[in-house]
């Protein structure tokens, strides 16, 4: 244990520690049940996006693989040649419950037509064109669940920081408060009764002296 | 030690002219070497990648597999062999070939060369290196793989026309016409529309003639050019493109698919319209069999797919008629083309763990 001064302002100052620990705890707990609100939203969407993007390039593979085998993987390979091309993620930032959250949107549409892939459409098979597709489709749930991972990671480490912060008041410094709460009580006892025993004997040696005087 | 042979020099038949005879005969030969039904049940029940080169390597392609798969036996490795096997195949072929067949068979395999070119053109579009480009090219036309790779190396689309015009090839001219419009835009589709063009109206004019033999090219190629300009209009029907932006996607050349009929399908506003417009042509049937898998799965592939199904049947069609004309040669040609196809099929589909009743459906059997 710390020391402690055996002192009611001591005493006093310690019991508004308690009151204010335990306050502090309340709302972290307040805080913590509206950021698992928020952490359990973020997380079914996550799942949503999740098998989303498993179905969709489980898909996409299927296709790839049947474009290639009947196309061949040379004509897959030309085709992709005149396809290739850049992705633009815009990086931002909000806050969630005072928390800040990085939010990754699309610059611009990964999603393509045939007619803007960049190839003519009279010299890829359609098995190309529709792989293409998918894939694109994989690019486009990836960058939304690229948003939805990171946040779900930010509440995460918020809500185990604030976990942490309550058990710490919870565990430690409000038990340690009222130790040593108990332990200035049980000092300030000791004196006052010290102070009586004192006091008593003071009275009694008086009381002697009196009485010897007066015999 | 003993005498010193004189050396002889091995000097190989081709025959001239018009003479099918010899050219036939080796044709026939090469013919039943393909692979029958039975080896491909074999090879769909066989358990991995492995078993599958062992059972391939006794056949025509064991000595493309050898040499590949001393880099690994893997799908990818195998399906280098089966290009390479393609290749040389495609290439005996035309050694047999008389001179008739020969303008008939480069002419009609110049798709092929079409489609390095075009590799190539976006290959520099996208300013890829030769190197990047020289595995996605298959020399089973008139250009060889030196020729290939010598475009490959050109340092731009203005380099690649130049030595195409050099060379004296057909595409140097297209590509020329429509360079500066290209440079100007960046729009590839540009490039790629008039090399289609180009070729195909080519080669129509290349097979025009009053012999049988090129009245049974002209007429294979000319369904060739119908099942794509059908197929690109059907994929155009959600497109919503105005009738001149739509018509920059026919390609000349066909029988049936006449650039007003082409126009008049992609505007209509569905499958169904278009089905019931060409019933009653040739390509009736085998779009009325796709129709119901297209209500299924919703895909144009499917469409396509039976129109591939068709072209082969086709193709193998004109090998039934007369036994000293072309037609055995192409038949051939799109058999071997077929039998890679499949066997890229069933390869692929046992690497990735296809059923083998995806496979079989995959097949094309004829």
């Amino acid at each position: 244990m710390e020391e402690v001064r055996p002192t009611r302002s001591e005493l006093l100052e310690r019991k508004q520690q308690i009151t204010l620990a335990e306050q502090g705890m309340d709302l972290l707990k307040q805080k913590r049940d509206a950021l698992l609100i928020e952490f359990m939203s973020v997380m079914d969407e996550t799942l949503r996006l999740s098998s989303d993007l498993q179905r969709t390039t489980n898909e996409a593979q299927y296709s790839l693989a049947i474009a290639k085998a009947v196309d061949g993987v040379v004509s897959v390979r030309s085709a992709a040649f005149a396809t290739r091309g850049e992705i633009t993620i815009d990086m931002t930032g909000t806050k969630i419950m005072g928390i800040s959250v990085p939010v990754v949107t699309k610059g611009e549409s990964p999603l393509r037509t045939s007619f803007t892939r960049g190839y003519a459409i009279t010299g890829v098979s359609s098995r190309i064109d529709e792989t293409a597709d998918k894939f694109e489709r994989i690019l486009d749930v990836i960058i939304e669940y690229a948003d939805i991972e990171t946040r779900l990671k930010r509440l995460g480490e918020e809500i185990q920081k604030t976990n942490r912060r309550v058990n710490a008041l919870e565990q430690i410094t409000v038990p340690s408060l009222r130790e040593q709460v108990a332990y200035i009580r049980q000092a300030l006892d000791e004196r006052a009764r010290e102070d009586l025993f004192r006091l008593k004997k003071v009275k009694k040696k008086i009381e002697q002296k009196k009485s010897a005087h007066g015999s | 030690m003993s005498p010193a042979r004189p050396a002889v020099k091995v000097v190989k038949y081709r025959p001239a002219g018009r003479d099918y005879g010899y050219q036939n005969a080796r044709i026939r030969g090469m013919r039943s070497r393909l692979l029958r039904q039975s080896f491909f049940d074999e090879l769909l029940a066989a358990k991995d990648i492995g078993a599958m080169i062992q059972k391939m390597i006794e056949t025509e392609y064991g000595p493309q597999l050898e040499d590949r798969i001393l880099h690994g036996r893997t799908a990818t490795q195998v399906d280098e062999a089966l290009k390479d096997n393609m290749q040389s195949t495609f290439r005996k072929v035309l050694s047999h070939c008389n001179n008739e067949a020969t303008t008939l068979v480069t002419t009609l395999l110049g798709r092929w060369d079409l489609f390095n070119v075009k590799t190539i053109v976006r290959a520099k579009h996208m300013k890829l290196e030769a190197e990047e480009l020289l595995d996605s090219l298959i020399a089973v036309g008139q250009l060889s793989q030196i020729d290939n790779e010598e475009l490959a190396r050109q340092g731009d689309i203005r380099g690649l026309v130049d030595t195409l015009s050099t060379w004296g090839l057909p595409f140097a001219v297209p590509l020329r016409a429509v360079l500066p419009e290209y440079e100007e835009s960046d729009d590839l589709s540009l490039l790629e529309l008039a090399l289609d063009r180009y070729y195909y109206e080519w080669a129509a004019k290349r097979l025009k003639g009053w012999r049988e033999n090129h009245r049974i090219a002209r007429r294979f190629l000319a369904a060739q050019v119908d099942t794509m300009n059908l197929l690109t209009s059907i994929r155009l029907l959600n497109a919503d493109l105005a009738p001149e932006e739509a018509a920059r996607f026919f390609l000349p050349g066909g029988d049936v698919v006449d650039e007003a009929l082409f126009l008049e399908l992609s505007v209509m506003s569905d499958v169904d319209e278009v089905f019931r417009r060409v019933k009653k042509t040739q390509y009736g049937k085998p779009l009325d069999e796709a129709a119901l898998l297209y209500m299924e799965k919703g895909s144009v592939s499917v469409f396509e797919r039976a129109l591939e199904d068709f072209l082969f049947r086709q193709a193998f069609g004109t090998g039934k008629g007369d036994p000293l004309g072309i037609g055995l040669t192409i038949s051939y040609l799109w058999a071997k083309a077929n039998e890679v196809t499949n066997l890229r099929i069933v390869v692929k589909g046992v690497s990735v763990g296809m059923p083998e009743e995806r496979m079989r459906e995959e097949l094309i059997v004829v």
